[in-house]
């Protein structure tokens, strides 16, 4: 049983690769070089759905957060986790794609851009809160801490996102299907739907994995206190 | 000179994915031995 849905894990996960592949396919080959940047806009496939894709983590940490202070069921600190742990990597990605498309286009890999500071801060906030939940042995309190720090970590997300429109920035305003070329609309589309798919998998499988690992856990605390007890 | 960036991002977002994806199921699978060596029986992983 378990095989066969370790088995389906990894089906899964190689056929949302797959998918986006296809879909950075048809973006990169179906759409003309943009009129000021050329070629250099196809890098929008992979940092617009990073972006998204790492703030709607964050949306989930939020709401593993808000749920656990409210029912204190351990499930939603380990969801909140399992999201956070995602939501760093496509925060990172995010930062070092945008400073890869910076460097031709502005010049420089990097500045304190009101856009680009914030998501550094948004990402030195969620790996605090990881190392934070490294660091703290007790369940119950390193819920507890993790949830509030996971809670102020998300509420830096709308200023994040709000940043281009609040401050003058060197950074474009918000790109969606509403406000690029329409040429642009659909290959934007599929890759944030291709990513979105990604973050679920990964968001969903390191959910399990947390959960099984406490298992362990727990099980190992029942044995050193006398009752071992193998499956067989 | 423009495609190298454009290489490097993709090349970028594919060795995170993979790598991600890769370490995510080595975890799963190692909590899945783990915990089915552990818990109890009848016990619901």
């Amino acid at each position: 049983m378990t095989h066969t849905k370790g088995s389906t894990t990894i089906v899964g996960a190689l056929l949302i690769l797959a998918l986006v592949a296809a879909a950075q396919a048809f973006g990169v080959l179906a759409s003309a070089p943009d009129r000021d940047m050329g070629h250099l806009q196809k890098i929008m496939y992979v940092h617009v759905p990073a972006a998204w894709n790492a703030f709607l983590a964050f949306v989930v940490v939020l709401f593993g957060s808000v749920m656990y202070l409210w029912k204190r069921e351990e499930k939603w600190d380990l969801l909140a986790g399992a999201a956070a742990e995602v939501a760093a990597v496509l925060t990172a990605l995010t930062i070092a794609l945008g400073s890869i498309w910076g460097r031709p286009t502005w010049g420089v890999w990097w500045t304190w851009d009101p856009r680009l500071t914030s998501t550094a801060i948004l990402l030195v906030i969620i790996v605090g809160y990881l190392a934070l939940r490294s660091f703290v042995d007790e369940p119950d309190r390193r819920a507890r801490w993790s949830a509030v720090v996971g809670i102020l970590g998300a509420l830096n997300v709308p200023i994040v996102y709000m940043s281009v429109r609040w401050w003058r920035t060197l950074h474009q305003p918000q790109s969606s299907p509403s406000t690029v070329d329409p040429a642009y609309a659909w290959g934007l589309r599929l890759n944030a739907i291709a990513f979105l798919l990604v973050m679920i998998w990964l968001v969903r499988a390191r959910y399990r994995a947390a959960r099984l690992e406490r298992i362990a856990e727990l099980a190992a605390e029942r044995e050193a206190l006398g009752g071992r007890v193998v499956n067989g | 000179m423009a495609n190298g960036y454009i290489y490097a991002a993709y090349a970028l977002t594919w060795v995170v994915l993979i790598g991600f994806t890769i370490a995510t199921v080595r975890r799963l699978r190692r909590a899945e031995r783990a915990a089915r060596a552990l818990a109890l029986p009848g016990e619901e992983l």
